[in-house]
């Protein structure tokens, strides 16, 4: 699932023309501004409607690209690199945590100004993070630390129980705002910001309900450096509309869906960048202490179904053969190659062994029905699976599986909902089974997907409500959660592999989200008046545009061409 | 009286689409904070503090109950308070839909204007040339109004805009050149970008006043004072238009002012095709986002137009049709 | 639209006398030849084509893949026949529909006719539920009622269109029948002594016949084209097969940016044929309503006087 797939809604035959637009040469206003200052770039960052003001960077319905172009954090973390990669400074300069992982110092970079020309001080982090910690409607880490200041550049930031795994969104997702300004500011939380002050490389410069354009922040620490004179952001119907733009070179910069994107884009000056990684799992309420009912509560019946997945034939008929297999271990292969324990290193299999799911039924008790269908105990093996209406590639996924499982006498049911009723149901725990991503954390670790999807604090009882985005499948194991406080209170990759292993021991067997494929996200650019976006062999940054601040990192390293 | 008692069951219906207004979004499933979450994962981490830190942003997860809320709804009505939509947080509801509403009122307004004149006028010529060829012409026109609108409007985008580049593809005016204002530029941007889906609108609109109006001076003209203005030899246009139109017109005229009530609701799918900053677009994105104020609100002005459109109307024939008082 | 809250409203129907067996037997124009064709082959094509079609939901490796001798309209992203797709789609839509006519048709007539008949606290109550039925978003309603329904089958979605489609032939059939129930034949009825549901039977439904096959009629197409934009929407009976469903998943799946036109035509231009036809069926019922609709002869004579 891309990310900002809207569903049903879009305008497709807009699309079919987008090759005889090109032909036609239909020329746009965007790739001509070229100002002493530099090219604006035209971006699209999957808005639809109108937009309303709102630049406050701590609010989570702030619009897109304030976050990282306008205001930053003190570190950029790169989800795409290995653990072991450093942190690179944006704010900061360096930080460490005490041997208990309670107390952070961070050192900031001097010489740092706000865009009003003020001084940026370690009394700007400190204001923030107290401000976000006072703040419950600001507070989405839930773990926001008391911060000190030491001198002009220094700061200690002390939590209440030990908190690495927390330092990634802390340094690298809490943006810093201006003391000097926000400390009238009363309502912080609904607080629009109007005439934004931040750090970043860019600041407002017009706004009207269909586009704005951010320019290039004269005061800006690596101005000269800086390439890019500004940053139109547009509201488009959808991605079809934006897919023409795109064709039309009307669009430098965007990350969206585009069908068969390597057919589509194939053109001159147009490139695109697979990244990051999305594992589509079958979530399953798998757990029947919780309140879980149905055949997929037997862990047999997840693994049968996991061999009886032919994702070869997902991924061409969903995927277009753009995803990648998919590790059981929900671990990155490449990235996580430290955390993932040699004997899950591979990935799951990508034909379908039919006979495999058959012999693991059997060898529980099912027997196969005059229909094909396995039943056991006068329960048939059939189950209904969510998926929300309008999500292409999981509604063409669930037709191919489908009929895999029905080879494997499997029989299950798709159900489209919309999006807020499949949310509600997850959050619930009122299904069998839903297609959906897992997506992954803050820093490039697989703890955050363990806790977050594993974790019996992350899970509710059926029929309360929990989050949607989190532990749906009621997954709850003593072993796994004693595993993840072992490697949340470290910062030795030793530890962490060795508490890893454990979990992916279990989870691997026990299966609550059944693994399909692995589908990378994309981002899409033009060439024509910048190079020097991420490829999937320097991916520096995640490349779409609305992802902060991998955003900053990406506008810094474009070129004039 | 008559007014007395028709504005009484006004208000009633009035106090009835309101208070539906009211329930209709609160049975929806689901609620606005984990479908933000939902949108907030797809872009980028999300920390496990942030359903709480919602709840605590938007006010949900309050304690009180529907009849509280009720209340409470009802009292902001009548302060003109529609609450904080959540889809465009923290902006007031009422901001959303004034930023909406000219956008809808321009586009579906006038086109609704466009296609009951032509309609009306092009149906008073059939009528008037009824046994003619030009009635073989009239099937063509339903045919038009029997096409899935959507798939019209996406074909003549095809055609009109990506192929012979005659029209822009979506949006409202030209963000790079103008800004909003009353300036020439953002005028004439306006309209060359509110061509196509005005036109998209007419076409399929179009058929249904033009056969309203064919009928009625097809019927009009056989009655008797319109035979007689022929037998005293007055010019066939005179006849056509102050005798026959006149009065064949009256219906259509009722039609017209309802429709114009109903201009207010957008059209929902012309503005998502075109990707036109209207109401349709605000009301979808509602919708999709359990955002209840901004339905509540948007619903209310719909409302509240239509009715008006229908007192008016009702009022308007208590006048020219005195049969209709003593009847209701 | 135009009836709306029009009690009073003259409507071609009110100047046309009771209709006598005679004139509803009356040779059928060319229009009604038409339009009956068109309609009966399509509704032939759904009733039999899937008799022959493949399996609308067999899955194959080929993806989106233009018309070929194995497929003669082509297949879908994930390989699906659209012919046969095509086939169960129309039966689905024309399921949607009859069952949305008929429904509409019992609604509006019970709250059209009963109300204006009866009369007092009655009429005013039916009147105000039309009304309010009239100006309620449609849309929501659909989306509220499908949350409640674990699978949204195509009897869900024409529940949902008739409830929110019947107002306006109800209040048709009120005017109609305000005007009917003051004649002198409906009078004498009553003053005789028969009962109600006699003189609401015998007396006025087989006047009101034309008015509300007309509304029969403009209920299917109204049907069908709004299950159509639902789907589109994206709120539509999502898993079923129909032409709406068909043309909303040619949109989701880009299938015109693919250059699968196969996969996006087809269902529109049976909708529009379809509806076609009706329109052409409700031209000659129309015309037996309000005879003068047809007089071309009258127009030849006056050509000549003016």
């Amino acid at each position: 699932m891309m990310i900002s797939r809207k569903r049903g809604v879009l305008a497709a035959l807009a699309g079919a023309a987008a090759l005889a637009v090109a032909l036609t040469g239909c020329t746009s206003s965007a790739s001509t501004t070229n100002s002493a200052s530099g090219p604006t770039l035209a971006v699209y960052n999957g808005a639809s409607g109108a937009f309303v003001k709102n630049f406050n960077p701590l609010s989570p319905t702030v619009l897109s690209n304030i976050q990282g172009l306008i205001y930053e954090p003190m570190f950029f973390y790169n989800n795409l690199a290995s653990l072991a990669t450093k942190p690179k400074p944006l704010l900061g300069q360096s930080f460490s945590f005490n041997a208990d992982g309670t107390v952070l110092s961070v050192t900031l970079k001097s010489g740092v100004t706000w865009s009003d020309g003020k001084p940026f001080t370690a009394s700007d982090v400190a204001f923030t993070m107290n401000l976000i910690r006072t703040t419950p409607a600001l507070n989405t880490s839930g773990n926001t630390p008391v911060a000190k200041v030491v001198d002009p550049t220094h700061v200690t930031l002390t939590f209440a129980h030990p908190s690495f795994t927390s330092a990634p969104t802390i340094l690298g997702t809490t943006y810093i705002v201006p003391e000097h300004i926000w400390k009238s500011v009363k309502e912080p939380a609904t607080y629009i910001n109007s005439s934004p002050v931040g750090t970043g490389p860019m600041e407002m410069s017009s706004f009207t309900n269909q586009s704005y354009l951010l320019k290039k922040n004269p005061d800006f620490r690596d101005a000269k450096k800086l390439e890019v004179g500004g940053l139109r952001v547009y509201s488009l119907s959808g991605n079809e509309a934006a897919t023409n733009k795109l064709l039309a070179k009307q669009l430098d910069w965007a990350g969206i869906f585009v069908p068969d994107v390597k057919k589509v884009l194939d053109k001159p000056n147009l490139g695109y960048t697979f990244y990051g990684d999305q594992q589509v799992v079958l979530n399953t309420c798998s757990n029947t202490a919780l309140g879980c009912t149905g055949p997929q509560t037997d862990p047999v019946v997840r693994q049968a179904m996991a061999a009886a997945i032919d994702r070869n034939q997902v991924n061409k008929l969903a995927y277009y053969g753009n995803a990648v297999p998919i590790s059981a271990t929900f671990g990155l292969p490449k990235r996580d190659k430290a955390f993932i324990a040699p004997e899950y290193a591979s990935t799951e299999p990508m034909s379908a062994n039919t006979a495999k799911a058959e012999s693991l039924l059997e060898g529980a008790g099912w027997v196969k029905g005059s229909d094909g269908i396995y039943a056991k105990n006068g329960q048939k093996l059939s189950m209904n699976v969510l998926v929300t209406s309008g999500y292409t590639d999981y509604i063409a996924a669930l037709q191919a599986i489908t009929q895999q499982f029905k080879q494997a006498g499997i029989e299950i049911q798709v159900q489209q909902v919309a999006n807020q009723e499949n949310n509600s149901a997850a959050g619930l725990g009122k299904f069998q089974l839903q297609i959906n991503g897992i997506f992954q954390g803050p820093a490039p670790d697989p703890y955050y997907v363990y806790d977050k999807y594993f974790g019996s604090e992350n899970t509710s009882a059926v029929g309360k409500s929990g989050n949607p985005y989190a532990n749906v499948s009621r997954f709850s194991n003593k072993t796994v959660d004693a595993a993840l406080a072992t490697a949340a209170g470290t910062q030795d990759q030793a530890v962490k592999a060795k508490a890893y292993a454990t979990i992916q021991g279990i989870i691997t067997k026990d299966l609550p989200y059944i693994p399909i494929i692995d589908n990378r996200n994309f981002a899409e650019y033009s060439t024509t008046q910048v190079t020097g976006f991420p490829t999937t062999s320097n991916l520096y940054a995640q490349p779409a545009p609305n992802v902060a601040p991998d955003n900053e990192v990406v506008l810094l390293n474009l070129k004039k061409k | 009286m008559h007014l007395l008692r028709k504005i009484g069951f006004y208000l009633i219906a009035l106090w009835a689409a309101v208070t539906l207004n009211f329930l209709i979004p609160r049975l929806l499933p689901g609620n606005p904070v984990d479908t933000l979450i939902g949108k907030l994962s797809q872009q980028g981490p999300v920390s496990p503090g942030l359903r709480k830190a919602l709840n605590a942003l938007f006010g949900t997860n309050s304690n009180e109950n529907l009849w509280q809320q009720y209340v409470g709804y009802l009292n902001g009505l009548v302060h003109g308070n529609f609450g904080v939509s959540v889809t465009y947080f923290p902006t007031p509801v009422i901001d959303v839909i004034g930023q909406a509403i000219p956008w809808t009122l321009g586009l579906v307004g006038l086109s609704t204007v466009i296609a009951a004149l032509l309609g009306i006028a092009l149906g008073t010529f059939a009528g008037w040339r009824r046994g003619t060829w030009v009635d073989s012409l009239i099937p063509g026109t339903t045919i038009l109004q029997s096409v899935p609108y959507f798939w019209l409007a996406l074909i003549l985008v095809y055609f009109l805009a990506s192929m012979l580049g005659w029209f822009p593809l979506s949006g409202g005016y030209d963000v790079n050149s103008t800004t909003p204002g009353l300036s020439g530029d953002f005028i004439g941007s306006v309209i060359r970008y509110g061509t196509l889906p005005a036109l998209t609108i007419v076409i399929s609109s179009i058929g249904g006043w033009l056969l309203g109006m064919r009928n009625m001076m097809v019927s009009t003209l056989s009655d008797d004072y319109v035979a007689t203005a022929e037998a005293k030899g007055l010019s066939p246009i005179r006849v056509m238009i102050t005798y026959a139109a006149r009065n064949a017109v009256l219906p259509s005229i009722t039609g017209f002012a309802i429709s114009l009530g109903f201009v207010v609701a957008g059209s929902l799918v012309t503005e998502k095709v075109f990707s036109y900053p209207g109401i349709g677009n605000a009301l979808l994105d509602a919708v999709s986002n359990n955002d209840y104020a901004l339905m509540q609100g948007l619903f209310l002005v719909i409302t509240v137009a239509v009715l008006a459109a229908n007192l008016i109307v009702d009022i308007f024939y208590g006048f020219i049709d005195p049969r209709t008082r003593s009847r209701a | 639209m135009s009836e709306l809250l029009l009690e009073g409203s003259t409507t071609p129907a009110d100047a046309a006398p009771p209709l006598t067996r005679t004139r509803l037997r009356r040779r059928p124009g060319a229009k009604l030849v038409t339009g009956s064709v068109m309609v009966v082959v399509i509704v032939l094509f759904g009733l039999i084509a899937p008799l022959f079609t493949q399996d609308p939901r067999a899955v194959s490796d080929i993806g989106l893949a233009g018309p070929t001798g194995a497929h003669l309209l082509g297949t879908t992203q994930t390989g699906q026949d659209v012919l046969a797709q095509l086939a169960y789609g129309t039966r689905g839509s024309l399921l949607i529909g009859v069952l949305v006519g008929l429904l509409t048709l019992i609604l509006s007539a019970f709250f059209g006719i009963i109300g204006s008949y009866v009369g007092g606290a009655l009429d005013e109550l039916f009147s105000l539920i039309s009304n309010v039925m009239l100006i309620i978003p449609g849309l929501p309603l659909m989306i509220v009622i499908g949350s409640y329904v674990q699978h949204k089958s195509i009897f869900l979605v024409a529940g949902v269109l008739a409830l929110t489609g019947w107002a306006a032939g109800a209040r048709v059939l009120r005017g109609q029948t305000l005007s009917l129930r003051n004649r002198d034949y409906v009078l004498a009825a009553r003053v005789s002594g028969e009962k109600t549901w006699r003189v609401i039977t015998v007396e006025i439904l087989p006047n009101l016949l034309p008015v509300m096959s007309s509304g029969f009629v403009f209920s299917i197409i109204f049907a069908i084209l709004g299950e159509a934009g639902l789907s589109f929407i994206g709120i539509g009976s999502t898993g079923s097969l129909t032409w709406g469903t068909m043309l909303a998943n040619a949109q989701n799946g880009q299938a015109l940016l693919l250059g699968g036109w196969w996969w996006f035509v087809p269902p529109g231009l049976l909708i529009a044929l379809f509806g076609c036809g009706l329109s052409l069926i409700n031209f000659s019922i129309d015309e037996v309503i309000n005879p003068r609709l047809r007089a071309p002869r009258l127009v030849k004579l006056q050509r000549k006087a003016s």
